[in-house]
């Protein structure tokens, strides 16, 4: 018969299994402050199954150099950039050699030519969406967000999701006194007025959107 | 905005509520999955909670021109940020927020504080919504991670993988896998540099930069026994891609 007393036991037994599995994914000692000579070797031995997991990129903005909706931004004149995200990091250089064999050690305005025609070989051979999907693949990314102001024709709506702006419903009225403010200001508020072209309230733009 | 083809603003503020309603949603049907904020550029990100009729009454005295005072415009943007907010929530689409440093050289890092938005991501009225922290409050990140405390906010550690050496930006990942490792999701903040350099290279940086970072700090949290390397490969599967695919209920992968 099926007692109060062995269904306890089951309940039990079956408790001691589930705590004996959750606890078997975190390490059975005490955490140390340090970590052990063996980290090298666990690093090498995590890369390669790390880098096998195909990623969701939750923020980017993909597109290219001379497309305006690349975001609802654009960067201030002369401002400051911090060392690694400027674009003379010469990781980029290993970057373009990682994704279309660059042969050369440095970005001089020569050697850039043969990177810029490449590209463009590449964007013929992969026509419309095929390019940055291609160019998902070789980083093992399954899909980007694409963060931007409109999409484009050429990124893959199935593994470019949009994120779209907001910002402008903020600033609908007659933003003079905002633009004003500083130099960096004096770019990016007319931006968001051009998002909100036709809400414009001064009546100064306000024509209908194209 | 401009997809609407409005000529002129709603003449009164229901209707530009509904404008702005609408055009979520037109977004949303157009394949939109989140909205983004990059407020910290334009203002300082503590937001003020005015009421409906305060809102209502600044829009008809600017609505057909005039320059609104400082004050005026604030109280009007943080009604109708809260509104996107709440709006964000019904529709069923995550509101991302920049909330690091900014580039130029007047951003002012102090008015942008990301703890500066706690008081809105701990309001209760805000609690269907999803908030996602693009770039993890970055150099803040130390204390951002507990922000995630909230069911409903999520990290984005974007950009820190970019500005800092993977050295230093493991340290970052590491604190976050061990405080909220379930709220924590990669990107790359990719962006075309110029005509040479693209958005290729970015991503490519990106990627490596915290493929390597999240690496090492798993590696080092397996060394000093906080957990096993079954453990490890999950977490790192969380935050490389799960995580953030399961906020958009289906709509990506």
């Amino acid at each position: 018969m099926f007692n109060q007393r062995s269904s306890r036991r089951i309940f039990v037994a079956i408790s001691i299994t589930c705590t004996a599995i959750e606890l078997s994914t975190f390490a059975a000692a005490q955490a140390r402050p340090l970590p052990g000579p063996d980290v090298q070797q666990i690093y090498d031995r995590l890369l390669p199954q790390i880098n096998k997991i195909p990623a969701f990129d939750h923020h980017a903005h993909p597109g290219f150099a001379d497309d305006p909706d690349v975001d609802a931004m654009a960067a201030p004149p002369d401002f400051s950039e911090a060392l690694r995200t400027r674009s003379d990091n010469p990781e980029l250089i290993a970057a373009a050699k990682a994704l279309f064999g660059y042969p050369y050690t440095d970005l001089s305005p020569e050697h850039a030519k043969w990177l810029v025609a490449k590209k463009a070989e590449l964007k013929q051979k992969y026509a419309g969406t095929a390019y940055f999907d291609m160019i998902l693949d070789k980083i093992n990314t399954e899909s980007s967000v694409a963060n931007r102001a409109m999409m484009p024709d050429y990124l893959d709506a199935k593994r470019f999701p949009w994120v779209f702006f907001a910002d402008s419903f903020m600033w609908p009225f007659n933003n003079l006194r905002e633009a004003a403010r500083n130099p960096d200001e004096g770019v990016y508020i007319p931006l968001q007025e051009e998002d909100a072209a036709p809400l414009d309230a001064a009546g100064e733009s306000g024509e209908a959107a194209t | 905005m401009q997809q609407e083809n409005l000529a002129k603003l709603p003449p009164d503020f229901d209707s530009y509520l509904k404008f702005i309603s609408q055009t979520l949603e037109d977004n949303r049907n157009k394949g939109g999955i989140a909205m983004k904020f990059e407020v910290a550029y334009f203002r300082p990100t503590t937001f003020g909670d005015p009421t409906r009729d305060q809102a209502a009454d600044l829009y008809t005295r600017y609505v057909t021109g005039g320059i609104p005072s400082e004050k005026d415009y604030r109280t009007f943007q943080d009604f109708i940020f809260r509104y996107l907010v709440l709006e964000g929530g019904r529709l069923h689409l995550p509101v991302h927020i920049h909330t690091a440093v900014g580039i130029g050289d007047y951003f002012n890092l102090s008015q942008s504080n990301i703890m500066n938005l706690e008081s809105v991501l701990r309001d209760p009225r805000y609690h269907n919504t999803i908030f996602v922290m693009i770039h993890g409050g970055y150099p803040l990140d130390h204390e951002a991670i507990w922000l995630a405390a909230m069911k409903n906010v999520y990290m984005d550690s974007s950009f820190g993988e970019l500005a800092q050496y993977p050295s230093a930006f493991k340290n970052e990942l590491k604190l976050w896998l061990e405080t909220f490792p379930d709220k924590i999701t990669f990107g790359t903040d990719c962006f075309p540099y110029n005509e040479v350099l693209g958005a290729e290279e970015s991503y490519w940086l990106g990627a490596e930069s915290s493929r390597t970072a999240l690496t090492a700090a798993l590696a080092e949290m397996i060394s000093e026994s906080e957990v096993t390397e079954v453990r490890a490969l999950e977490l790192a599967h969380a935050y490389l891609h799960d995580t953030a695919v399961k906020l958009y209920e289906g709509r990506v992968h």
